[in-house]
């Protein structure tokens, strides 16, 4: 982000092209580009730099503030982001003709060139969105301070600050008052930290004492050089020393364990109500959501990441705290007692902090080589082993590719480890005890015989100054591993902040039997992605049968799960009786709207009680009238339990289960999946003369993937992209030239055979 | 798998290092007894240092050495896995077993690799520090040395007891955590339903008892877990006590006491060692055994035999398959597939049509009975050389992330450009060649997901085509063409015979009326085989299911 950008990089033939930004002054890059020629060789350190990564879940709005310099950046930014995203783009002027430089364009993008970022900005509230800073660093100081004052949090504030003239350019900007305090935003990213919140005071309570427990575990080794001390002076009180340390000792493991104990209570209390609040959740959240990636993302935050929380409470903040306070600890405390021979213990840490650095700098490209590595193995590793059917019915699978591959990622391995084994071996050599203790020895051996130190001072530093090195890097590793909790409790506190679907504080009842459902101008989208539904108007009267049909994508599924209330659209209403489904309660609703789709959910319990689901007051015989009607009583009574046997059904079984439970819960509007007939080729027969019985007298919408299933269908609704293309019945449809007479044609029906 | 040579080159060396060690250990003793009186302590300081000094070289040495067995382990580790993988019985393979194994070919050897100097060497070290200096410190205190030897088993036992501990207690919380997981996410899953139903919210029982389980499993878990999390701690302070008390109580100069005190506390350092090592020991421990269960699947064997002229191509007697026991798929299924014939195999789902095609192409072994394949029974045949006969086209097709030539040329390595496009074109691909927008040289992405769902079987159909085996198992291979391109192909299968036998699993009516022969299968068991008009006149279970078939063929919602 120094006014050049890397664009058409090639990563085989390791070739880029870079675009420039020439300015006067100018910097080291601006001017190396000025005489730079085509094909000429340059080395490259990557340094400090951020990349954009276009951020889940979508942020409200992208806020880019940059300035000539740094708009190339910005350009490739607006080039990645959704088309439907939102984009603000502050720019600040340096000089008049930078208003020339193109800026890319994005349907949502509005962009202000302006003399300051920072007050440009506004006091917006800016709640969820994302924001990109890159410029001058004076220009990127202010900014962010106006966007701290917003409530942006420091994980949705990027980008990177450049110096034009050296650092004094940066204190050259005179500093304005602050404009007045803004209104602040709330940010979903910091879900995980309000998440964490209530466990703050138990967090550093348990901190205090684990530092506590830390210091007595410590003690032995301070008494055991008081003993020596005490030996070499003459030996005197050496049995209190002992009680004393047996106290201590007693004391300490007796804190460890109720440590210990609380935080497991601590932990249940906490993992109980993030696992009530995740399923009161659930029941909130709008149906669609869980037939896109949300029943996974369920799995993942209520298996991975609660096991991640449970031991973010139960382990890491204590092990942090020990693996920190000891080292620190004893490393005060050797001060106090000889501060020279305190500091040679520092030289092994310098060391093996210099030797690291360099060994991470040599490796930053192999380490992304690596991951990259990581990723192609497991997944030729999945491919491998599923089509090993097929690479063994044909010898030449390549399956052999594979073997190719691992060998390669070998000799990646090899050819990146073993220059750094050598130097792996001498970090490890520098922060061993023996290393330490040749420290002590030869330096505090030397001061002991220069009369600098008396002999017995070198007592704790053989007891103790030993193994702290190698401690202090155990607590890098609990770094690492509390932030993998962070991140597991942001995806646990980005579930619970997911947008739900409003529930009307006083719901209105239907009233009657028979309703008239009416969309009326509706429009929808998924996730600020484009619409996928948009402006449909459709009238289903009572007691017909309308059918969507239309080509794959055309939005047919997405209009009729509106009617399920899955979503609620993003533009007009969707009306049943003449109340928008927005008004009703969730109960309300679907004792009028019923829906069959493909996929069967069949929930833990008897099979009874999965066709009883909707009306669990409803008699035996109620029940096997329902499973009559769906063809599947003779099945269940073929049970060894009957109708308490547990529901593991077949496909076919289990789609007329369904059917049953629909029609015992009698729903006056019915959505229908014409695939569900086509489920399973076995039972087609059986689901097809089920479902007749149950579309019979309703009002009902089909969603219809053959077009000779709904030839009988009172209305036919064409549907392309989202739109309603054509609308009347099947004999209408086909004396008019259209998309219908095309499918139709083009169709050939399924049902020809020979 | 490892070198012997290169075994000896390793533990030599890393022996002679923790040897190294003991000796700078000891070397404390007359050191510090000499540092403390205030005699001259350098001869001693530079014995030491001599002994740090040679240990670090020794060290680096055998850090060399365990890198190269480690890369050597990395190879042949994954050449045995992967040549094992290529002998198991694919029935072997549960949803677990590919995950597993899908871990092992990705991390395995890397995690054996690196643990070669990551934990092979500091356990080697470990564990033989303190014996090493238990036996050394003999010659300078009898008492303290056998204290100190006393004291390896009983902080080795208290570590072992920590682990198992804390094991259990994890385990016992995974299992607890993962009910209530569960019962969550298929709560997620019954949303739609549970709401429809007005259940929205309330129907938090099954639920709500594994979260009250999940909560006292923690409570009790700490109850498990807390000795273990105590243990060694104060097994390890315990022995320091009982090596200071020994220390002070032997009859030597103050000097030589405190000098024994600190050698005792170098002592007692290894074991706190390996207890950080511990978590990652059981790692190791879960990853070696993924790799033995891999390394130790049963095999295929057989040998290369000619198919023995006039046998049936195909022939099953009293065929008898369960994947556990008491839940039969196939009880006594006989049937025989004549050369040049097509058998269709047609039934209710759950009947065992699948599992029969998959003993026939010895996926699985059958647990009774014999499949006999060209006179020969299939499990005394070379599994490569049984596969080498056989054409399959699988319900779920599986291409490979490769070009649709590359892709179809499996079929036949060496076939020539045109029998490529013979092929393609006998399994209507020509159509979808022209469409691509890079032909033939196009990528079909990962299992074929640029394809549609016909595109994937017409490919696998004409990979099959190219192969020309005289054996021919499809497994509702053309469920998902439509009726146009599903003639055409059947047909030229048809057309292209010559003496090949075809199994065919089918549901489209058309296909199973080409068969020369139906069997009719249910419940495992053959309950009507013939032709379709034999069948349909007899008016039994298959001329039922023929009937339903065309009804369902011609319904309409309303």
């Amino acid at each position: 982000m120094r006014g050049y950008t890397i664009v058409d990089a090639d990563a085989e033939r390791g070739t880029v092209a870079m675009e420039f930004l020439l300015h006067e002054p100018s910097g080291p890059a601006s001017a190396w580009a000025r005489h730079a020629a085509p094909g000429q060789r340059l080395a490259v350190t990557r340094w400090a730099s951020t990349h954009f990564t276009v951020p889940e879940p979508a942020p409200a709005g992208y806020l880019l503030i940059g300035d000539a310099a740094s708009l190339p950046g910005i350009n490739a930014i607006l080039a990645r982001i959704p088309e439907t995203a939102t984009a603000e783009v502050i720019l600040e002027i340096g000089d008049e003709r930078d208003r020339d430089i193109p800026v890319t364009a994005h349907p949502g993008a509005s962009v202000r060139w302006v003399s300051r970022a920072e007050t440009a900005v506004g006091d917006a509230d800016r709640s969820d969105w994302y924001a990109w800073v890159t410029g001058e660093a004076a220009m990127c100081k202010g900014v962010r301070a106006r966007l701290r004052d917003l409530g942006f949090p420091k994980g949705a504030v990027h980008g990177r600050a450049y110096w034009t003239r050296g650092k004094a350019m940066g204190t050259d900007r005179e500093t304005e008052a602050p404009p007045p305090a803004a209104t602040k935003g709330s940010w979903r990213s910091g879900a995980g930290a309000r998440l964490l919140a209530p466990l703050k005071p138990a967090f550093i309570f348990a901190g205090l004492l684990q530092v506590v427990v830390t210091l007595l575990e410590l003690s032995p080794y301070l008494l055991l050089a008081e003993l020596g001390r005490r030996l070499l002076d003459g030996g005197t009180g050496l049995a209190g020393l002992g009680v004393l340390a047996l106290v201590l000792m007693g004391s300490g493991a007796l804190l460890s364990g109720l440590l210990v104990l609380g935080m497991h209570a601590v932990d249940a209390a906490f993992g109980h109500r993030v696992r009530r609040d995740v399923i009161g959740k659930l029941s909130r959240l709008p149906l669609g959501w869980f037939t896109g990636k949300g029943a996974g993302r369920v799995k993942k935050a209520v298996e991975d990441d609660a096991q991640g929380l449970h031991y973010l409470v139960t382990h890491a903040v204590l092990d942090v705290v020990a693996a920190l306070v000891a080292p620190l600890v004893v490393l005060g405390y050797l001060f106090t007692v000889h501060a020279g021979l305190a500091a040679v213990m520092l030289i092994p840490l310098l060391l093996f902090a210099i030797l690291t650095a360099r060994m991470v700098a040599a490796s930053t490209g192999a380490l992304s080589r690596f991951t990259t590595w990581e990723e192609r193995v497991a997944g030729e590793a999945v491919s491998h082993l599923e089509g090993l059917a097929v690479a063994r019915a044909y010898d030449a699978g390549p399956g052999r590719g594979f073997g190719a591959t691992l060998a390669e990622r070998a000799r990646f391995l090899d050819g990146w480890q073993r220059p750094l084994s050598g130097r792996k071996a001498v970090v490890d050599l520098v922060t061993r005890p023996m290393t330490s203790l040749l420290l002590i020895l030869a330096a505090g051996g030397a001061l002991v015989s220069a009369g600098l130190m008396d002999a017995p001072a070198l007592l704790p530093f053989l007891l103790l100054g030993v193994t702290f090195g190698g401690r202090l890097l155990a607590a890098g590793y609990g770094l690492g591993a509390l932030r993998e909790a962070r991140d597991a409790a942001r995806r646990i506190g980005l579930l619970l902040t997911e947008p739900e679907i409003a529930e009307p504080e006083t719901p209105r009842a239907l009233t009657g039997e028979r309703h008239t459902v009416r969309f009326e101008d509706v429009s929808f989208g998924y996730d600020g992605r484009g619409d996928v539904v948009s402006g449909v108007d459709l009238e289903l009267a009572p007691g017909t049968v309308t059918a969507l049909v239309g080509p794959s994508g055309a939005g047919k599924s997405t209009l009729a799960s509106l009617l399920a209330r899955f979503h609620d659209p993003r533009a007009g209403r969707v009306t049943v009786g003449g109340v928008d489904l927005r008004e009703l309660s969730a109960a309300g609703l679907y004792r009028t709207v019923g829906f069959v789709f493909q996929d069967v959910a069949l929930i833990e319990g008897t099979i009874a009680e999965n066709i009883a689901l909707a009306r669990p007051d409803a008699t035996r015989a109620q029940i096997e009238e329902a499973a009559r009607a769906a063809g599947i009583h003779e099945r269940v009574v073929s049970l060894p339990g009957g109708y308490d046997s547990p529901a593991r059904l077949s496909g076919g079984e289990a789609q007329r289960v369904t059917i049953a439970r629909a029609l015992l819960a009698d729903p006056a509007v019915l959505i229908l999946d014409e695939a569900t007939a086509h489920a399973d080729p076995e039972s087609e027969h059986e689901v097809q003369r089920a479902l007749a019985r149950l579309v019979a007298g309703r009002t009902v919408l089909v969603i219809a993937h053959r077009l000779h299933t709904v030839t009988g269908a009172d209305a036919i609704v064409v549907m392309d992209g989202g739109r309603v293309a054509q609308r009347g019945t099947h004999t209408e449809l086909l004396a008019a030239p259209g998309l219908y007479r095309e499918l139709w044609h083009a169709a050939r029906p399924e049902g020809a055979h020979a | 798998m490892i070198d012997r040579r290169l075994l000896v080159r390793y533990l030599v060396p890393a022996v002679l290092g923790a040897m190294l060690r003991a000796t700078a250990v000891l070397t404390l003793v007359p050191l510090l007894t000499a540092l403390f009186d205030g005699t001259g302590a350098w001869g001693w300081t530079a014995l030491f240092a001599a002994a740090v000094v040679c240990g670090w070289a020794v060290e680096y040495a055998v850090a060399h050495t365990g890198f190269a067995i480690g890369f050597g382990l990395l190879n042949g580790l994954e050449t045995r896995l992967l040549d094992r993988l290529q002998r198991v019985p694919l029935g072997w393979f549960t949803t677990e077993r590919k995950a597993e194994g899908q871990r092992a070919l990705t991390s395995s050897g890397r995690e054996l690799c690196q643990s070669i100097t990551h934990l092979v060497t500091p356990a080697v070290n470990a564990l033989a520090m303190p014996l090493l200096i238990g036996l050394g410190l003999l010659a300078f205190s009898p008492a303290l040395g056998l204290v100190a030897l006393a004291a390896v088993p009983v902080l080795l036992g208290a570590l072992w007891a920590s682990m198992r501990c804390v094991r259990a207690a994890d385990d016992a919380y995974a299992a607890a955590s993962g009910e209530a997981g569960t019962r969550i996410v298929e709560l997620a899953r019954a949303q739609a339903a549970l709401r429809a139903a007005g259940r929205a919210g309330t129907d938090g029982t099954a639920v709500g008892r594994a979260l009250d389980r999940q909560r006292r499993a923690v409570l009790r878990l700490v109850g498990f877990g807390l000795p273990g999390h105590l243990l060694f701690g104060l097994a390890a302070q315990g022995v320091l006590i009982a090596l200071a008390v020994t220390a002070v109580a032997s009859a030597g100069s103050a000097a030589t006491v405190v000098a024994l005190l600190i050698v005792g506390v170098r002592f007692i350092e290894p074991f706190t060692t390996l207890a950080d090592l511990s978590p990652a020991l059981q790692a190791l421990r879960g990853t070696l055994a993924r790799v033995r269960e891999l390394l130790n699947a049963p095999v295929l064997t057989g040998d290369d035999r000619e198919p023995l002229t006039g046998a049936p191509a195909v022939e099953l007697r009293d065929v008898h398959f369960a994947h556990e026991p008491g839940r039969p798929v196939l009880s006594g299924v006989s049937l025989t597939v004549e050369r040049g014939t097509t058998t269709a195999i047609v039934g209710p789902s759950g009947a065992g049509k699948t599992t029969l095609l998959s003993l026939i192409a010895r996926f699985h072994e059958a647990s009774a009975g014999t499949v006999l394949v060209g006179g020969h029974d299939v499990t005394a045949l070379d599994p490569a050389v049984h596969m080498g006969r056989l054409g399959i086209v699988f319900q779920d097709v599986y291409l490979f992330d490769a070009t649709l030539r590359a892709n179809i040329a499996l079929g036949r390595p060496g076939a020539t450009d045109g029998e490529i496009a013979a092929a393609a074109s006998t399994a209507r691909l020509d159509e979808l060649v022209e469409r691509l927008p890079g032909g033939w040289e196009t990528r079909v992405g990962d299992r074929g997901a640029a394809l549609s769902g016909g595109e994937r079987q017409r490919v696998s159909i004409a990979r099959a085509l190219l192969k020309d085996a005289p054996l021919l198992l499809l497994d509702e291979a053309t469920a998902a063409l439509d009726n146009a391109n599903e003639a055409a192909i059947i047909g030229a299968l048809d057309a292209r015979r010559d003496g090949r036998a075809t199994v065919i699993v089918a549901h489209r009516l058309s296909t199973i009326a080409r068969a020369d022969r139906i069997v009719f299968l249910e419940e495992g068991r053959v309950v009507e085989s013939g032709s379709l008009a034999e069948l349909l006149a007899s008016g039994g279970r298959f001329a039922g299911y023929w009937a339903r078939r065309e009804a369902a063929a011609g319904w309409t919602v309303v």
